[in-house]
């Protein structure tokens, strides 16, 4: 219980001679909610692909235990798959009834509509697909949930939706979520990283 | 239909207008010549087809040189795209074939057909040659489009553990088609004329190149363009079929 997902050490990370993360250190705690918060261009994204383990070029300490799901704060969706496929074609390794069933259920308490979830990316809007990609993410089997501006092009409902979903999730799992206003709901929940 | 879709119809009529004006010109030329053995008429060409048709032996023919152009296109294309999977992903290998890419870029087909030969003799020749010409094509084009292929969506596979075959599947056979479609229509197209001239030079037997060969060989100029019709309207069919084929995939990927 008391063992880390991710333990990252001193993490240092430049862009050319610029400094983005600096001496980060912090040790990220299984089924706890950890809210990365700061303004636009404060490294934020940058801190997440390095805890995801996709950007490996940086100096410190990183040591990752546990499977990783990410939600990119640009969607990244597979265009030739409809919005219901690009989660049950990723999260899952085989598709089921079950897991469609499961799929559909999430996506409508996001406000999918059945046909909308039969749409194509080029089809959705960006605040469409933001959900597309945070389910995608959230029905992914994984360790640690790690979510870039889940809030971004969401209105004042789905935000709320979103916030009690990760709330929820915080309690099986390590949910490290970016964001430039921390939503009210967080401020007692989540252990607050100003970047 | 036709009458449904007026600038279907304005196409259909301007491109049966431009084939009767060409028509024309080639009477014209055949009357001013004068002499069928240089440039026989449209109406001998079709005699000559008629007659063709009627000896039973073009569908044999075509069938066998359809089979095997057909065969070393098939296998220039898997070679093609196993080729460039692999120096993808490695750049000694890349190194180490880049030579041999330029070298058969590089070699005229009329060179290329004469040292086959010497190699794998008549029946096989037409398979090789068609091979050579569709391998290069297709290994540099599905490279680019390896090269082309959206990181930031390799990402997300690479995180959501995407099994090769899915990842095949949903990610790299629909990134690749914008630049290997085009690329199986112009080397189809190549195999196809490539493969046919080894016949001709091979002189194998039961296939369109030994028909032209021998109406070359027996001063049946009729026949000869009788058969060089044959060649030109299969490879506008096979053309035709591929670019439906491509459009139908494309559309089906949605790029």
């Amino acid at each position: 219980m008391n063992e880390y997902n991710i333990k990252a050490q001193n993490i240092t990370k430049r862009f050319g001679s610029e400094i983005v993360i600096d001496n980060f250190t912090c040790d990220f705690m299984p089924d706890t909610l950890y809210s990365i918060n700061g303004a636009s261009g404060r490294g934020k994204t940058t801190l997440l692909r390095i805890l995801a383990g996709l950007d490996r070029n940086f100096s410190g300490i990183l040591d990752i235990r546990g499977k990783c799901s990410v939600m990119f704060q640009e969607h990244r969706l597979f265009p030739s798959l409809s919005a219901v496929d690009n989660i049950l074609e990723l999260s899952f390794e085989k598709k089921d009834p079950a897991l469609t069933d499961m799929t559909m259920s999430t996506l409508s308490s996001l406000g999918f509509s059945p046909e909308d979830m039969k749409k194509y990316p080029d089809e959705l809007s960006g605040g469409m697909k933001q959900r597309i990609s945070f389910a995608r993410a959230l029905l992914f089997k994984s360790d640690i949930l790690i979510l870039d501006e889940p809030f971004k092009e969401l209105d004042e409902n789905l935000r709320s939706v979103i916030s009690d979903i990760i709330l929820g999730e915080s309690k099986h799992r390590t949910v490290i979520v970016s964001t430039h206003e921390i939503p009210e709901i967080f401020k007692n929940s989540a252990i607050n990283i100003q970047l | 239909m036709l009458n449904k879709h007026p600038a279907l119809l304005k196409k259909t009529l301007s491109a049966f207008a431009v084939l009767i004006f060409w028509i024309a010109v080639w009477y014209a030329a055949a009357a001013i010549v004068g002499y069928e053995l240089i440039l026989p008429s449209p109406l001998n060409v079709i005699i000559s087809f008629g007659g063709l048709i009627r000896g039973g032996e073009i569908f044999a023919a075509v069938g066998a040189s359809l089979l095997r152009v057909m065969i070393g296109y098939i296998a220039g294309v898997a070679a093609g795209v196993i080729t460039a999977l692999l120096t993808d992903r490695s750049a000694v290998l890349r190194q180490i074939l880049a030579p041999m890419l330029t070298v058969i870029k590089s070699t005229p087909v009329a060179s290329f057909i004469m040292l086959a030969w010497m190699f794998v003799g008549n029946e096989k020749l037409p398979i090789l040659v068609s091979f050579m010409m569709v391998l290069p094509i297709i290994w540099q084009n599905t490279e680019a489009g390896l090269s082309a292929m959206d990181k930031e969506l390799s990402e997300v596979a690479e995180i959501y553990e995407l099994k090769f075959a899915k990842k095949l599947r949903i990610f790299i056979i629909p990134s690749l088609l914008s630049f290997v479609i085009p690329a199986l229509i112009t080397s189809m197209g190549l195999a196809w004329k490539a493969g046919i001239a080894a016949e001709v030079i091979s002189h194998c037997k039961n296939s369109i190149g030994n028909g032209i060969y021998e109406s070359k060989t027996y001063l049946e100029t009729p026949e000869l363009f009788a058969w060089t019709a044959i060649v030109i309207v299969l490879s506008l069919i096979i053309e035709w079929l591929l670019k439906l084929l491509g459009r139908r995939l494309m559309k089906f990927e949605r790029i």
